[in-house]
């Protein structure tokens, strides 16, 4: 009886890793799919965020992340990957992989804010960069700060152009 | 009794007159279009296939965050000499365009962000330094608080620039497309090495609208 108990356990396990190996399988070869509705749904990170003096007044803005500020692309974009690095000179790069999950060609802009850890900008806002993204593929967005080691928090913002 | 009455007729309608044309200057007009505060970074109100306002905004600070992160320009023990004004910056493209405003606001921009780790130099104004240094020199003005030089700032750098076009037009349809492309490039004044190019900037637009710039 312990003997099958084991099976079954070890049976689940199995299937628990094949399952889950599927969900993260990787789709070469084949067209993008995308469920923005997984990624519209995905809890804060826990980390910095910008919130209202007031509690309550509006959502909290998570920093180190990116902000859609238009409902319609967060059904349309998703954010496959966000990097930050410091550069030679200290400053900041952040790198954003977007992904357009729609079968047609989308224009949309981005701009970055660069704040210290007390969430004081550190700089004047970028301005906003046309980002290109072919149907069912991705594109790169990137920004430099020119504040150095000061920066310590930033915030991507997406728009629709 | 009569004259009075009508002087009191009089001027009762002469006061209404007064209001009623008075403020009719004040009041805001309704037809016609109002003039409308924008954003400068934005697309505004009028576009076309050239370079406009947002462009301006977003090339200047494209070359500053690039500049701010080349270790060895900004970060050496003495702060680089460097001129940044339109007389290097060419405009070959099929557009109009004042060159200053592209420049100056680099300018504006670079200086603010460099904080003192760059230093700015003006050939622009040598006339003028020149003509000020000349009356230092003769006595007629004194040598003011900063003292004198034996000569004016030598550049280490000079930043260049050129704007293209290529502009296609269908005759049919009357649709007109233009890639334009800025590039940014600096300049070493000593060797004439180009240590740093900048990452063009490139725009591709079409329209059918006839925006005219000027």
């Amino acid at each position: 009886m312990p003997n099958v108990t084991r099976s079954c356990a070890l049976a689940a396990l199995l299937l628990t890793s094949l399952l889950a190996t599927a969900s993260v399988e990787s789709r070469e070869n084949r067209v993008l799919k995308c469920k923005t509705s997984v990624a519209r749904g995905a809890k804060s990170t826990g980390g910095p965020a910008l919130v209202a003096n007031i509690p309550r007044a509006m959502t909290p803005i998570d920093l180190n992340a990116v902000q859609m500020t238009d409902k319609a692309l967060t059904r349309k974009v998703v954010i496959e990957g966000l990097w930050a690095q410091r550069t030679e000179a200290d400053t900041l790069l952040i790198t954003a992989r977007l992904v357009n999950c729609t079968k047609k060609p989308l224009v949309v802009q981005a701009r970055s804010n660069f704040m210290d850890a007390a969430q004081i900008p550190t700089e004047p806002v970028s301005a906003w960069k046309t980002i290109f993204l072919p149907p069912r593929a991705t594109s790169v967005y990137q920004e430099r700060s020119i504040g150095m080691g000061q920066v310590a928090a930033y915030l991507v913002e997406l728009r629709t152009e | 009794m009569k004259g009075s009455a009508k002087h009191v007729i009089l001027a009762w309608a002469t006061a209404t007159c007064v209001i009623a044309v008075g403020p009719a200057e004040a009041r805001p007009k309704k037809s016609g279009t109002q003039a409308t505060e924008l954003d400068p970074g934005g697309r505004g109100a009028i576009s076309g296939i050239g370079i406009e306002s947002r462009d301006i905004d977003a090339m200047a600070d494209q070359v500053v965050r690039e500049l701010m992160s080349r270790p060895d320009f900004i970060a050496s023990a003495v702060p680089p000499r460097i001129v940044v004004d339109s007389a290097a910056f060419y405009n070959d493209s099929s557009q109009r365009i004042d060159r200053n405003m592209i420049t100056d606001a680099l300018r504006a921009s670079l200086n603010r962000a460099a904080n003192g780790r760059i230093r700015f130099i003006s050939r622009e104004t040598m006339a003028l330094i020149q003509q000020e240094r000349e009356l230092k020199r003769t006595g007629v003005a004194d040598v003011g608080t900063r003292g004198m030089t034996a000569g004016v700032a030598g550049l280490d750098f000079r930043l260049v620039g050129r704007m293209t076009s290529l502009d296609n037009r269908d005759g049919r349809s009357g649709l007109t497309q233009r890639r334009t492309q800025v590039l940014f490039e600096l300049v070493d004044m000593e060797t004439g090495e180009i240590p740093w190019t900048g990452q063009p900037y490139v725009i591709l637009r079409a329209s059918g609208d006839d925006v005219v710039y000027r």
